[in-house]
């Protein structure tokens, strides 16, 4: 224990900021939990949302890639997924706190207080950076490039004229649709050195 | 002014929010502090006995708050539980504060 250096008289502001000062260490774990709810239901909200570009058709997305592609796009879901879980719990620790017993002789509970501010701090940089590796996710999937070794593609010689392109589901018996997703003729890896295009062929069934 | 360690009058002091000079210089030479926690503390807890009706009481000033008033200087409020005429209803202590001077931990 030690004395203090002097001592003197205090203002009625000094009073009021000293009650102030007592009411928000008693409050401040109230305040931090009540604050951390609040950033729960958003993170929340945001995962909600990159999950929502992200997930659906992901698997359909994954194989429709080149492998390398594939695989990152795989890779950056999982670590989404990962860094999202791991930020709701610590969201829900810091507005929840984990139940044990405690003193009943110091006022609010400054400690704990510090932890839920520090979790809090802990989940929004971790939904943070799940955005972050969800927004990556999100543009492999929009702009990877597609693998094309599971495209079928046909050559088909009518006349003078040659045509390549995938091979159309809907194509009908009798007539071959070669179908080009794009408006305008392109070389493309199945055609060789033909260039590809959307056109309905007519073709001859033998039985 | 009181002595300092004189026994607490007969008659209980009546609750009054009031601050003098001699309070402070008083508490300066009988109400020690401690650090909590020693290492890293976040607020010191003053112990002893109140300058103005001599009921032991403890304090405790925080030194940092989460999101609140940041505290400067170490304002003492009286904390006993003794009866005082007159005292609100969920106030404890004779209404005595006071200043004192504590080196930043």
């Amino acid at each position: 224990m030690t004395l203090p250096a002097g001592g003197g008289a205090a203002t009625p502001n000094d009073l009021e900021r000293a009650k102030q000062a007592r009411a928000d260490r008693v409050s401040e774990l109230e305040r931090v939990r009540t604050a951390a709810s609040k950033w729960q239901a958003g993170l929340a909200g945001l995962l909600a949302l990159s999950t929502g570009l992200t997930v659906p058709s992901l698997g359909d997305t994954i194989r429709a890639l080149t492998p390398g592609f594939g695989i990152g796009l795989a890779a950056a879901a999982i670590v989404a997924l990962i860094f999202g879980i791991a930020a709701t719990i610590v969201a829900l620790r810091a507005s929840g706190g984990i139940p044990r017993l405690v003193g009943t002789m110091t006022i609010g509970s400054h400690p704990d207080a510090e932890a839920a501010a520090r979790d809090l701090r802990r989940a929004i940089n971790l939904t943070m950076a799940a955005l972050v590796v969800a927004g990556i996710a999100c543009g492999l999937t929009w702009f990877a490039p597609r693998s094309e070794a599971a495209k079928s593609y046909a050559t088909v010689t009518a006349g003078a004229t040659k045509t390549c392109g995938e091979i159309d589901a809907t194509s009908v018996p009798g007539r071959l649709l070669i179908n080009d997703k794009q408006s305008r003729p392109r070389r493309r890896p199945g055609c060789g050195d033909l260039m590809d295009d959307r056109r309905q062929v007519p073709v001859t069934s033998r039985r | 002014m009181p002595r300092i360690g004189s026994p607490r009058p007969e008659a209980p002091e009546p609750w009054e929010e009031k601050s003098t000079k001699a309070y402070g210089a008083t508490a300066a030479q009988t109400i020690p502090y401690r650090q909590q926690p020693e290492d890293e503390p976040t607020e010191l807890i003053f112990s002893g006995p109140c300058p103005r009706c001599h009921d032991p009481f403890s304090y405790e000033w925080p030194l940092v708050n989460v999101r609140g008033v940041e505290s400067f200087g170490v304002t003492v409020y009286c904390q006993c539980t003794a009866e005082h005429p007159g005292r609100p209803d969920n106030v404890d202590g004779c209404g005595a504060y006071w200043n004192v001077a504590v080196p930043r931990p």
